[in-house]
């Protein structure tokens, strides 16, 4: 677009010139620099800034100006048909000049013939030096005259004259001093001013209107004036003298007024005029047109052939005609008349077209322009233009088809010109020029969407418009018959133009190529040489590629997602023309995806082959491979012959070090899953599930399509990889002697060899014809032994090839699910009776569709039976014997291993478990090796447990582990991955014994013969235990034993004196039962050593009971076991005092006796003792009811009391209290009274005798 | 009329995947049509997403590219029918166009088409839509 001139190309607005307010440079310039502007003609005025308006007069300037050329930035697309009051403002200084109009206004002889004695303009052909002499049509500098020199309005900016200026003014001695008080009225000076303002204005109101442009004045009124009462009479007396028009022409801009709608109100009083303006320009050129003759009638006058060579004939009537309607087309445009403005130029393009031909149809016999003059080329310009506006136009007035319509009119009357006069198709100019109207026409298109045109929908296109004025188009339409459109009058976004301009540039390209090689061919001097150089410099891939991404981008705007890969295919197309290999490889990279996805292989295969190109080209070999071994599929149809080569191609790249500037060694992977593959992998575990320890068969299955490879392809490698690296397998190709072509191979890949290969470290290895033809089905079935739990899965199949230069790796990843999952196969070979296996294979169809690449591993169940036998419940401490009976229910011999753990709450436990005779101190076994275990045989064994001390449930489990002995070639054996059975036994332990103790003193003998030291203290006690055995079993007991412990301090010492059971027997041998109880009797003798204050407890001893569970378990003799319990401490009083009560036995009714208190003071100190003696009333007592005395230290007091008792029977003695005075002044504190051989009283009780009676019962 | 040509039928299925391309064209290779049968596809989903209950699957002009006019029809299988044409410059009636989008339609007024390559094309569209029925129906 930016190739024609911008006038021609424009949008045309009324033109608006203001004065007054500085220029558009001013403008820039004042809002740098803050002083006043140097512009001479405003200066008085700029000099009368008043000080303290809210505004400075600058600043009304600037913001005027800016409001004003606010809307006027001229562009392509203007506001169309909502133009408005849009006026193109340009800012002129005060004494402007118009451009000089020509001589005479009005033309008195119409008459072109006469008319080059008549003055014209010096744009006319009529004037020698105008660019269209003689015989030029319109040049663009007419159609600046008005759009930027002939205004259709003009507004000046005044200020009106005040006292506050006076200061200044006597500065520029520009007027007589004025009395500055003189107040209230118009005063002279003013008057003066006023007068000299309205001179000045009505002179330039009168030179404005002589050329029908109408003027209006802005006075720009300060603070002072709106305060001012005589401002208004001094306005109205102005504007009297100027002679304006009250109404649109004489305005006064108060200082506070808003700017922008004083704008605004300016424009739209004088845009009426405006329009009248041009529309009285219009009617003027309106007549002129109709006073020509008709050309048709006229006919061609040819002036005489003298004139034939040297000067060129003035201009013809059509030419005149022609520029008639340009020119009202213009003016229409300029008063925004868009429905008349097209019809001018409709006409005007009409006529211009025919200046082209050969022979004019409109002027008939005249000749048309001479080709490639200057005068063509100016026509054509003015050709394209205004097919450029008519197009904008139709676009402004909403006909989109009627835009479209001109656009093919005016590409279809040019094609045929050019064709007809041999500038047509063939050469790159034409299409230079063809791509340039769509270029354009997309541009317009382009603004005109960005400016809110909304792009037509086709189903709702019914265009009325007919195409019956297309005068070249070849159109016959009839009235319409039937709904239908045209689509080749369907608006379109810009992107299918700019993709049209694009295809037509490539074109351009092509042609000049074509003529390069016929000049360089030839050598011929070249017929259009500054063409032709021109030409060159144009970098046509650039220019292509740019087209086509802006209709990229169009098209990807308007969501032409798929187009855009087309698009962008031919950008990579460009790019490759350009020699631009990697951006075109690129390209072809980004777009190829969709393709491949949405399956449109003829495509694909296009963009693969040029991508293999370009690849080749930019020396990208890991592509090449990639695409050739994509070009392999079947899914791309082609040739047999075409497909040999694709593969002859790879392998040359892979095997033959051709390409020089392959230096490293290469590795490519290529994802087949990603690409269309040549052949497909499928993979099958037989089972879902299988057991550790169990071979494990596979197989992996390529089929390849019946027409590619072409030829055998042979791998050097196939690899499987599984999640766990263990199970790898790598085949290597070992060539097959027999060729085999049988459509069904069955590849045996089990026993492998676990090796170490380069790279891949330790996998399984075998050699295994890899050889793929076309139309086969190849199986491969391995077998895998899994070691552990878990899921197996083969992840990646990958076929590779491996040379000198190269490792290509083709991953097939067997888990991405397929499309259509075909229903699972297997691969077998019918056995026969005789177990051998025939020849031919077949599929049978296993349960489920799709791959299985993963299988679940487990443990295999165990087949073993543990089996236990013991009587429960347990006692503790015994030998708890449990039989357990291992069963092997394997067809196979097995080789076992026993763990076995009691499980009790205790946090300590002293639990104990053994095997044999095995002492072990601890509750559990390990590993335990039971040893071969035949099949259906079982295994028998006892184990013992002890539960010691708590009665709590206990838990015994036990665990065995085996595996199949053929499968454990030597011994010791690693127990992991053994199948594992375990079984849990509960066990209630309860104790075997009940065991009560009871301790009693025991008194003694007064006047006991034993001689004692002086101060040692002997006592005697008497221990009872009391046994029960409470269990359900009968027990055994062999023996029963109490242990003394020894004392913890030296001061005492205690001795067996006697004990009911013989302390040197050896065995008891008793059999209790449930319920049975056993009283233990020992006398302990007490001995204090020489002590005072000896401890108050003291141990006694261990009893130790021997036993046994009384039935033996069938054939085990379990040993007698102890179980040993605690006695009681003893519990002594000792409070440094004893006292003994002796109670004379037999006491008879009416026998006095003698109770003895023996008082032994073992202190050293002197006690005193209180004695009370309550009476009952089965005694009479004599003696000191109370009493007391005192006992030395280390001395024994004997205390007696006489009784006499009264009634036989059993009755209480008389209570005697004996108090210790506390030692200094301390409470008394009783004294406990024991009396041995009797049971010591609690409490308030006291001792207890049996009175005899007088006589005998029976006497 | 005389100048109206098919120069491609294309049959693209649910996926957007090319069932049949049938180029009638002695001018352009396949690769082309090719390219303009998948670019459609980006109309048709505009057509139907902008107007998803249009009674009528019979999409109309697609786009013109070139001197070529692309018309769809979608069937409500998804299967996509992709006629185009070459026209200079003609009025293109909706009627002649559903005829060879759709083989199913029923014209409306009697007149028959005469033009040859209509005939052809409709025999085209039956014999391979015979042969697709089978693959494409599930």
């Amino acid at each position: 677009m930016d190739s024609y001139p911008p006038e021609f190309i424009l949008h045309h607005v009324p033109l608006m010139v203001v004065f007054g307010l500085g220029t558009v440079k001013d403008l820039a310039e004042q809002s740098t620099v803050p002083s006043p502007s140097s512009s001479k003609s405003a200066h008085s005025r700029q000099s009368s800034i008043s000080t303290n308006s809210t505004f400075t007069r600058q600043q009304i300037s600037k913001n005027l100006l800016t409001q004003l050329t606010a809307k006027s930035q001229a562009g392509v697309w203007e506001f169309g048909k909502s133009a408005g009051t849009a006026f193109h403002v340009m800012a002129v200084d005060k004494n402007f000049q118009l451009p000089p109009r020509k001589p005479m206004m009005r033309p008195q002889q119409p008459s072109h013939h006469s008319a080059m004695n008549i003055p014209h303009s010096s744009l006319s052909p009529f004037t020698p030096g105008s660019p269209v002499y003689p015989d030029g049509l319109i040049p663009p500098i007419w159609v600046r005259k008005h759009r930027e020199l002939l205004p259709s309005v003009v507004v000046g900016f005044y200020d009106l004259w005040h006292r506050s200026m006076s200061g200044s003014i006597k500065e520029k001695d520009e007027s007589t001093i004025t009395p500055p008080e003189m107040l209230g009225s118009a005063e002279p000076i003013e008057k003066e001013k006023d007068g000299n303002l309205a001179m000045e204005i009505n002179e330039k109101r009168k030179y404005l209107h002589e050329r029908g442009i109408r003027f209006a004045a802005v006075i720009i009124l300060n603070a002072q004036h709106s305060e001012d009462p005589i401002t208004e009479e001094r306005l109205g007396y102005i504007r009297k003298m100027s002679g304006l028009d009250a109404r649109h022409c004489f305005f006064a801009l108060l200082p506070d007024k808003d700017i922008s709608e004083f704008v605004t109100t300016l424009q739209k009083g004088l845009y009426e005029h405006s329009l009248k303006y041009y529309r009285e320009h219009g009617n003027r050129v309106k007549r002129k047109r109709n006073r020509l003759p008709s050309p048709a009638t006229a006919g061609y006058v040819r002036p005489s052939s003298d004139y034939h060579s040297s000067v060129p004939a003035p201009l013809s009537i059509q030419g005149w005609m022609f520029r008639y309607d340009y020119k009202m087309a213009t003016f229409a445009e300029f008063r925004q008349d868009i429905d008349a403005s097209i019809h001018h130029y409709e006409s005007a393009y009409n006529l211009l077209v025919d200046f082209f031909a050969p022979q004019s149809t409109i002027t008939p016999g005249a000749p048309g322009l001479q080709i490639s003059s200057k005068r063509w080329n100016d026509a054509r310009i003015l050709a394209d233009c205004i097919n450029l506006k008519i197009c904008k136009m139709n676009l402004y007035i909403d006909a989109p088809s009627a835009a479209l319509a001109q656009l093919n009119k005016h590409i279809t009357t040019f094609k045929r010109l050019c064709n007809t006069l041999e500038i047509g198709d063939d050469t790159f100019e034409y299409w230079t020029w063809l791509s340039n109207q769509y270029r354009v026409f997309a541009d317009i298109l382009d603004i005109a969407t960005r400016s809110g045109f909304i792009i037509p929908d086709p189903t709702t296109v019914f265009h009325t418009t007919s195409s019956a004025d297309l005068r070249f188009g070849s159109s016959s339409n009839s009235p319409m018959a039937g709904s239908g459109i045209n689509p080749t009058m369907v608006l379109q976004h810009p992107g299918f133009y700019f993709h049209l301009a694009a295809q037509c540039n490539s074109v351009r390209r092509k042609k000049f190529l074509a003529v390069e090689k016929i000049v360089q061919a030839s050598g011929d001097a070249l017929k259009f040489p500054s063409v032709l150089e021109a030409e060159r410099k144009v970098d046509h891939s650039a220019l292509t590629i740019e087209l086509l991404t802006k209709s990229y981008e169009q098209f990807k705007k308007y969501k032409g997602g798929r187009m855009t890969l087309y698009l962008a295919s031919e950008i990579a197309g460009a790019y490759y023309e350009a020699e631009k290999y990697d951006m075109a490889l690129k390209f072809y990279e980004r777009i190829a995806k969709k393709y491949r996805k949405e399956d449109w292989h003829t495509i694909l295969e296009s963009i693969l082959n040029w991508s293999l190109k370009c690849a080749k080209e930019s020396g990208t070999w890991d592509n090449v491979v990639e695409y050739l071994i994509e070009l392999l599929s079947d899914r791309f149809q082609m040739s047999e012959q075409k497909r040999i080569e694709i593969q002859n191609k790879l392998m040359n790249v892979i095997f033959k070090t051709e390409i020089s500037s392959l230096v490293n060694f290469r590795q490519v992977v290529i994802d087949m899953n990603e690409i269309n593959s040549f052949s497909t992998c499928y993979v099958q575990f037989k089972e879902p599930a299988t057991f550790v320890a169990t071979p494990t068969p596979f197989q992996i299955t390529f089929i390849t399509p019946s027409d590619t490879p072409p030829l055998p392809l042979q791998f050097t490698y196939l690899q499987l990889s599984f999640n766990d690296s263990n199970f790898n397998h790598y085949f290597t190709h070992k060539p097959n002697d027999e060729s085999d072509d049988t459509k069904l191979q069955y590849v045996n890949c089990k026993e492998c060899l676990r090796k170490d290969v380069d790279g891949e470290g330790y996998i399984w290895v075998k050699s295994v014809d890899l050889t793929f033809r076309k139309g086969s089905t190849k199986v491969f079935e391995g077998l895998l032994v899994p070691k552990e739990s878990g899921d197996l899965q083969l992840q990646i199949v990958t076929l590779g090839f491996l040379s000198e230069n190269w490792k290509i790796e083709l991953r097939f990843d067997v888990n991405t699910p397929r499309e259509e999952p075909l229903k699972r196969k297997w691969l077998q070979f019918e056995t026969m009776s005789n177990g051998e296996q025939v020849e031919k294979p077949f599929f049978i169809n296993l349960e489920g569709t799709g791959d299985r690449a993963s299988i679940k591993v487990t443990q295999k169940q165990a087949k073993l039976d543990i089996k236990v036998n013991h009587s429960a419940p347990a006692l503790l401490d015994e030998h708890y014997p449990i039989q357990l009976t291992i069963l092997n229910l394997e067809p196979e011999d097995i080789k076992a291993v026993l763990k076995a753990e009691l499980i009790s709450d205790l946090q300590e436990s002293e639990d104990v478990i053994f095997f044999d005779s095995n002492l072990n101190t601890t509750n559990h076994l390990k590993e335990v090796d039971l040893g071969v275990i035949s099949s259906n045989e079982s295994y028998v064994k006892t184990i013992y447990i002890i539960g010691k001390k708590s009665t709590n449930l206990r838990t015994l489990r036990l665990t065995v582990l085996y595996s199949t002995s053929s499968l454990i070639p030597s011994t010791p054996t690693p127990i992991q991955n053994w199948i594992e059975k375990r079984e849990d036994i509960r066990i209630p332990f309860i104790a075997p014994f009940s065991v009560s103790f009871n301790i009693s003193p025991q008194g003694e003998e007064f006047g006991n013969a034993r001689e004692i030291s002086s101060l040692d203290r002997i006592e005697l006690h008497f221990l009872v235990a009391k046994i029960a055995s409470i269990g359900p079993w009968d027990i055994c007991v062999s023996g029963i034993d109490l242990s003394l412990l020894d004392q913890a301090n030296a001061q005492t010492k205690i001795e067996i004196v006697s004990s009911s059971i013989e302390l040197d027997s050896e065995s008891l041998e008793q059999v209790w039962r449930q319920g049975y109880i056993f009283n233990v009797n020992y006398l302990l003798e007490l001995t204090i050593l020489n002590d005072a204050s000896s401890s108050e407890s003291v141990d006694i001893g261990l009893l130790d009971i021997k036993w046994r569970r009384n039935q033996p378990f069938e054939n085990i003799s379990v040993p007698f076991i102890e179980t040993t319990m605690m006695v009681p401490q003893l519990q002594r009083h000792d409070s440094g005092l004893s006292v003994i009560l002796d109670i004379p036995p037999n006491p008879i009714v009416g026998q006095i006796f003698t109770l003895t208190f023996k008082i032994i003071n073992w202190t050293s100190a002197p006690v005193r003792i209180h004695v009370t003696v309550e009476v009952n009333d089965a005694f009479v007592f004599s003696g000191y009811k109370q009493t007391y005395f005192i006992v030395s230290s280390l001395s024994t007091y004997y205390f007696k009391a006489n009784c006499f008792p009264l009634a036989p029977g059993k009755v209480k003695l008389p209570r005697v209290k004996m108090m210790k005075a506390g030692d200094n002044g301390a409470a008394e504190q009783e004294v406990p009274i024991t009396a041995p051989g009797f049971k010591e009283p609690v409490e308030d009780e006291w001792y207890m005798v049996f009175i005899k009676p007088k006589k005998e019962i029976n006497e | 009329m005389s100048n109206i040509k098919i120069q491609c039928i294309a049959i693209i299925g649910k996926m957007n995947n090319p069932l049949y391309i049938k180029n009638f064209s002695t001018t352009h290779p396949d690769l082309k049509y090719h390219y303009i049968a998948h670019t459609s596809i980006d109309v048709i989903e505009e057509r139907v997403s902008t107007s998803p209950e249009a009674s009528d699957t019979y999409l109309g002009l697609l786009y013109a590219m070139e001197d070529l006019a692309v018309y769809g029809y979608l069937t409500n299988t998804r299967v996509k029918f992709v006629v185009v044409l070459s026209v200079p410059d003609a009025v293109i009636k909706n009627s002649d166009m559903k005829s060879v989008c759709n083989p199913f339609y029923n014209l409306d007024g009697k007149k028959s088409i005469v033009s040859k390559r209509f005939i052809t094309a409709i025999d085209a569209i039956g014999k391979m839509t015979g042969e697709e029925v089978s693959i494409s129906s599930p």
